[in-house]
């Protein structure tokens, strides 16, 4: 396939790889409000509100984690080991379990229903969140002896 | 820092940043940017510069002092 022209020299092209991030955490966390807002919004069929949202950030997600662990990237910040990851997988599963908590209280009204929906929703999160990190660590390390032992040429 | 040697080499040849964006094929913010320090070149930019102003690598973006700290 022939090559589109770039007419970008090597300085704007890095200025816009930059703003191309931004702008995929903005579009990512902007989907996730707009997920928690129709959350509030709809009590009744609110897969069917959600659905093309959620399709959206998956894929997205899916996407980025696929192509970073492909070139042997894990995080800037965090450190890829089993511990980070069970923090990790902690602190996120923490503060969406609050978040869907205070979600459920504000549809039912019901503190009780609300704290245990809370609970249940963070073991289960937490669990499958530290698995996914887990076999990917796996994966991104199986990758990254490949790239090192690359041969020189 | 600012590249003060790239700056005077282009001004002693009475060239613009623009004549000398063109000459190496990138825009003139480019060029006013690596003048000013903001902007890091990658190897192939630099050859480039050097080529169009009839320099070396050394003569343009080599900084002494560096050197000496890191030799520290």
């Amino acid at each position: 396939m022939r090559k589109m022209k770039n007419n970008l020299d090597e300085m704007q092209e890095m200025n816009a790889l930059k703003i191309a991030e931004r702008s995929f955490w903005i579009m990512f966390f902007g989907l996730v409000i707009a997920i928690l807002v129709q959350n509030l919004l709809y009590r009744e069929n609110l897969l069917r509100y959600v659905a093309g949202e959620m399709i959206i950030l998956c894929a997205g997600g899916a996407y980025q984690v696929a192509a970073n662990i492909r070139k042997g990237i894990w995080s800037r910040t965090i450190k890829a080991t089993a511990k980070s990851n069970f923090v990790v997988s902690f602190i996120c599963s923490a503060i969406f379990s609050v978040m869907f908590g205070v979600i459920n209280y504000m549809r039912f009204g019901e503190g009780e229903i609300a704290l245990k929906s809370a609970v249940v929703f963070f073991g289960f999160i937490f669990i499958l969140c530290y698995i996914v990190l887990s076999v990917m660590l796996i994966v991104w390390k199986k990758k990254n002896r490949e790239l090192e032992e690359d041969e020189e040429e | 820092m600012k590249n003060l040697k790239l700056k005077s080499a282009r001004a002693a040849l009475d060239m613009s940043q623009q004549d000398l964006a063109e000459a190496v094929g990138v825009s003139r913010q480019t060029i006013n940017a690596i003048e000013k320090g903001d902007y890091n070149p990658t190897i192939r930019l630099c050859r480039a510069i050097c080529r169009a102003l009839g320099k070396t690598l050394n003569d343009l973006f080599w900084e002494e002092e560096d050197y000496e700290e890191n030799e520290k």
